[in-house]
């Protein structure tokens, strides 16, 4: 897998293409990438790229990560994550991963956490159908039988029951870039993406859909 | 200014012409068709203003042989290439979906403008 860049949603908006078509849009923030180390097989026994974004006060970082920050001369990060290199990729040459990484109509994946949404029942959380609201029937939201008899004596795998839902990491593949602003270190990405604004994402080039161009 | 409100705001139109609800327009709307592009226009009543920034739209309204017909445009859309106002309407409501309701020629006219001041 090449290399991917992280960033910050900041929300979402709309903006009217070439042929002056509405786009909705995601934009994130994405400036400020760095690396902090690249991982080799020979020490690690794997190759990746080891990225940060998002500044960290110094106040909150152990020694131990003051260290690592310090070997690459970085700002202390928030948020860290790993690209795995395939064979025969190298790490790139600079320390700094400008937005400038994606370019408009390529198609990246984008992994976020997505909103929490606490204990939820089976209409919600697996979008049953519920039972009759009228009609004398007393039963309205449950999940209903969840069973057959002797055969097969238990309850499937996967059966829907109420539980959490949500706050869970989310990928979403193939969106398209719309836009690389690298003045505001912004990039746009087209369609809604998950998570609260202001959470981290991870953007990676796609893995299954290249660009257009 | 968050980097939200700046793509919005280079997304505006500067040469917007001011218009109310009741006035009646004309909306000379690109039309693409294969590689050519010609202008189309479409004038009718505006009965409605909705949103605000990138969002805002209107609804404008005419009665086409004998067929009433509405359609909504985002107020920002580089794809209306001109708008002008023909007449200006007098009316006391922020929608006129009340013109949906009438026939004939109640349903095509609003009080002018003009006409209430004098």
């Amino acid at each position: 897998m090449s290399i991917g860049i992280l960033g910050k949603k900041l929300g979402m908006t709309r903006v009217y293409d070439a042929k002056g078509r509405i786009r909705p849009v995601t934009v994130i923030e994405a400036g400020g990438n760095r690396v902090l180390q690249v991982k080799t097989k020979e020490k690690e026994g794997y190759s990746a790229v080891q990225v940060g974004f998002g500044e960290q006060k110094e106040q909150r970082i152990s020694k131990a990560q003051k260290g690592h920050f310090g070997k690459t001369s970085s700002t202390p990060k928030r948020f860290i994550r790993e690209f795995r290199l395939k064979d025969g990729e190298t790490a790139p040459e600079s320390v700094d991963l400008p937005v400038t990484t994606f370019q408009d109509g390529q198609y990246v994946d984008v992994i976020a956490t997505s909103k929490g949404k606490g204990f939820q029942g089976v209409v919600k959380r697996f979008k049953f159908a519920g039972q009759p609201e009228t009609h004398g029937s007393m039963m309205h939201r449950r999940n209903g039988a969840i069973g057959n008899r002797l055969t097969p004596g238990r309850v499937w795998k996967n059966m829907g029951m109420p539980g959490h839902m949500g706050d869970e990491r989310i990928t979403l593949q193939n969106l398209e870039i719309v836009q690389v602003r690298e003045a505001d270190g912004v990039i746009l990405v087209s369609g809604a993406i998950p998570g609260a604004k202001g959470a981290f994402v991870v953007v990676r080039p796609s893995k299954k859909k290249t660009s257009k161009k | 200014m968050s980097i939200i409100a700046t793509i919005e705001k280079e997304q505006f139109k500067t040469d917007l012409v001011e218009f109310q609800v009741g006035d009646t327009v004309c909306v000379h709307t690109r039309v693409i068709e294969g590689d050519k592009e010609r202008i189309q226009k479409y004038a009718g009543i505006v009965i409605g203003r909705k949103g605000t920034g990138i969002n805002a739209n209107f609804t404008v309204r005419r009665v086409s042989f004998g067929e009433g017909v509405e359609r909504v445009f985002p107020l920002h859309s580089p794809r209306i290439a001109k708008l002008e106002v023909e007449k200006r309407g007098a009316v006391r409501r922020s929608k006129l979906n009340y013109l949906r309701d009438r026939k004939g020629k109640a349903a095509v006219t609003v009080k002018d403008k003009a006409q209430e001041i004098a």
